[in-house]
């Protein structure tokens, strides 16, 4: 295990960093490896990788946020998940990796007016994390469930692909011996062995300023005894829900937590005459035939998740829940128009966060959820179970028209596990809240470096996007603050 | 005030057990003890807006649970499309078959331990 920092009341840094994820611990390693006194502060606990069964209740109890039962509030209201642990959402996440796409850079350029955001440089910052996380397609035959995705757009004719994974395999190409490259495998470590400190189970709860400068940090340790930390400059790398809420329980508010965008997706339950449950890990394939609106792929699918996906409709579908060796869970994602909200409240510990979808969200989720059992009867699938009250399920073609005319977002299971923008970057202050590289408006040493900046959902997996934004603005600290 | 809200003794928990009770009638007693421990223990671990949201809606439930009796309020919540009251029963329902399944993967549809499943699990 990594050496933690010692629990103390009082602490000094140059450089505080808030959170040590996909965001946090890029961030720290490089300040680290050019010499910045950093220390790192991390409200979860550090869980060793091969502790706990990925996407196991074990694991929501111990390295999720209230054991994975978070939700955007809205009709229909949206679950979303967050890691609170060590390494943040990359411990818990499925490890896909996918560069945005230009057209993504050129709207997020064009529309915020980010300035020195070349597509070059971005483009070397994710070759160079590519390296850092053995980014790579898995070498041997992917699961069951992934074939199943492949093969029935194959069968429509239908555009696909293997999302890579950052991964390593030690056994060559036995691709279930996979060990993920999460931050608490790289960044991390680089960054303690540079000399940063990590400070685990510490909560920060808010800023202190001097006019528009912050110079202490107020935290509670484990036990709720009070902490604080005297920094020159502070990195917030909180997430997309925990960044706004401690600047605006700090006093910063303006378009903070204003613009929150997320990936909906909705789900369903496939069944195959032969068993292709892998119950620890999810498919690689994905889906693009009408991307970026539109991904299909694979969940997390062990039994309790099964259970999960047939209970809006239990009554109908739960015969099949003892076959869940025979039984995938597939997504349909969306780029959603729709926008939300993260409030910190008065009071109350952790914010308010809501989440509007637009009328067009409503209708692709519903699109997706169609197409999406089609693809699942063209891969063979016996049934297929969509997850919304009233379903029907779905035995064939002539079940989709049906399936359409009942399906309503409002009672559908929606959910995301895509967090971003709540603190767009931009040099236009009535569109962003923060400058081009991450400082937050009104303030001359408060940063933001995680996937908050990005201006909106990218339309693929963003941990990507978020770790090139944050070498490309941690180099830029580096050189203004040299 | 939350806590006890939503403890297995308070109304949060009744609910729970008796919603269980009525949607899986064969999972033994300790397995829907544990079911409805687990359902609390989440209730009480929600961020804070939500968990005051649910405190109050769980508070109007004891009220009604008092005046029209433990079966009658589950079996209204058991299936109104009611917005935010509606979400009470899909909560406690998602949360206990993740777990039940999860804990025990060959638990029949009606919750009867030790069922055989389709087929055995895959590679």
């Amino acid at each position: 295990m990594i050496r933690l920092a010692e629990a103390r009341s009082h602490h000094d840094c140059q450089v505080l960093v808030i959170g040590s994820g996909a965001g946090g611990a890029t961030t720290a390693a490089l300040l680290a490896e050019a010499g910045i006194d950093v220390l790192i502060v991390e409200e979860g606990a550090w869980v060793e990788q091969d502790s706990v069964v990925p996407f196991s209740l074990d694991q929501m109890d111990r390295q999720y946020r209230s054991g994975g039962v978070t939700v955007a509030l809205g009709r229909p209201s949206i679950a979303y998940t967050e890691g609170r642990c060590a390494g943040g959402g990359t411990e818990i996440n499925s490890g896909l990796y996918r560069r945005p796409s230009e057209a993504t850079l050129h709207r997020w350029r064009t529309n915020y007016a980010i300035h020195d955001f070349g597509d070059e440089e971005f483009f070397q910052a994710c070759d160079e994390v590519e390296q850092a996380l053995s980014v790579q397609t898995v070498p041997g035959r992917q699961t069951p469930a992934s074939e199943r995705l492949r093969d029935g757009a194959d069968q429509l004719g239908w555009q696909h692909d293997e999302i890579p994974r950052w991964m390593t395999y030690p056994e060559g190409d036995d691709a279930s011996t996979g060990q993920r490259q999460s931050m608490t495998r790289t960044y991390l470590p680089r960054a303690v062995e540079a000399g940063a400190r990590l400070l685990c189970e510490h909560r920060v709860d808010r800023l202190v300023f001097d006019r528009n400068r912050a110079f202490r940090a107020e935290l509670e340790d484990a036990d709720h005894s009070p902490v604080t930390i005297d920094f020159e400059h502070v990195i917030v790398c909180a997430g997309a829900i925990h960044t706004p809420a401690l600047l605006q329980r700090s006093g910063l508010r303006g378009l903070i937590g204003r613009a929150l965008a997320v990936h909906p997706t909705v789900k369903l339950a496939a069944r195959f005459d032969e068993a292709i449950n892998v119950v620890d890990d999810v498919p690689v394939h994905q889906v693009k035939e009408f991307a970026p609106e539109l991904s299909f792929g694979g969940s997390a699918s062990h039994p309790g998740l099964v259970a999960l996906a047939l209970t809006d409709n239990w009554t109908e579908m739960r015969d099949a829940v003892t076959a869940w060796p025979e039984i995938a869970v597939y997504y349909a994602a969306i780029t959603s128009q729709g926008r939300g909200r993260v409030t910190s409240i008065p009071g109350l510990q952790d914010p308010l966060v809501t989440y509007r979808l637009t009328r067009r969200d409503r209708d692709l989720l519903g699109q997706g959820l169609a197409r999406l059992a089609l693809v699942m009867l063209e891969a063979g699938a016996r049934q297929v179970f969509p997850s919304f009250k009233g379903a029907p399920i779905v035995e064939s073609r002539s079940d989709l028209a049906e399936l359409t005319g009942r399906f309503s977002a409002n009672t559908a299971s929606v959910m995301t596990v895509h967090l971003c923008s709540t603190v767009p970057m931009g040099s236009d202050p009535s569109l962003a809240a923060a400058d081009s590289h991450g400082r937050v408006f009104g303030t001359d040493n408060v940063f933001v470096n995680d996937a908050s900046l990005l201006p909106d959902a990218p339309g693929v997996n963003p941990q990507a996007s978020v770790m090139a934004v944050a070498l490309r603005n941690v180099r830029r600290f580096l050189q203004e603050n040299s | 005030m939350s806590t006890r809200l939503l403890s297995i003794e308070g109304p949060f928990g009744v609910f729970a057990e008796r919603l269980l009770a009525l949607e899986l009638p064969d999972l033994p007693d300790d397995r829907r003890a544990d079911a409805v421990e687990f359902t609390s223990r989440r209730a009480n671990e929600v961020p804070s807006p939500l968990k005051l949201g649910i405190s109050v809606l769980t508070a109007a439930v004891g009220l009604a649970q008092r005046v029209l009796g433990n079966d009658a309020v589950t079996s209204f919540l058991q299936d109104t499309s009611l917005p935010f009251v509606g979400e009470l029963a899909r909560m406690v329902r998602s949360l206990a078959f993740a777990f039940i399944w999860e804990s025990w993967p060959n638990t029949s549809p009606t919750g009867a331990p030790d069922t055989v499943v389709s087929s055995g699990d895959a590679a």
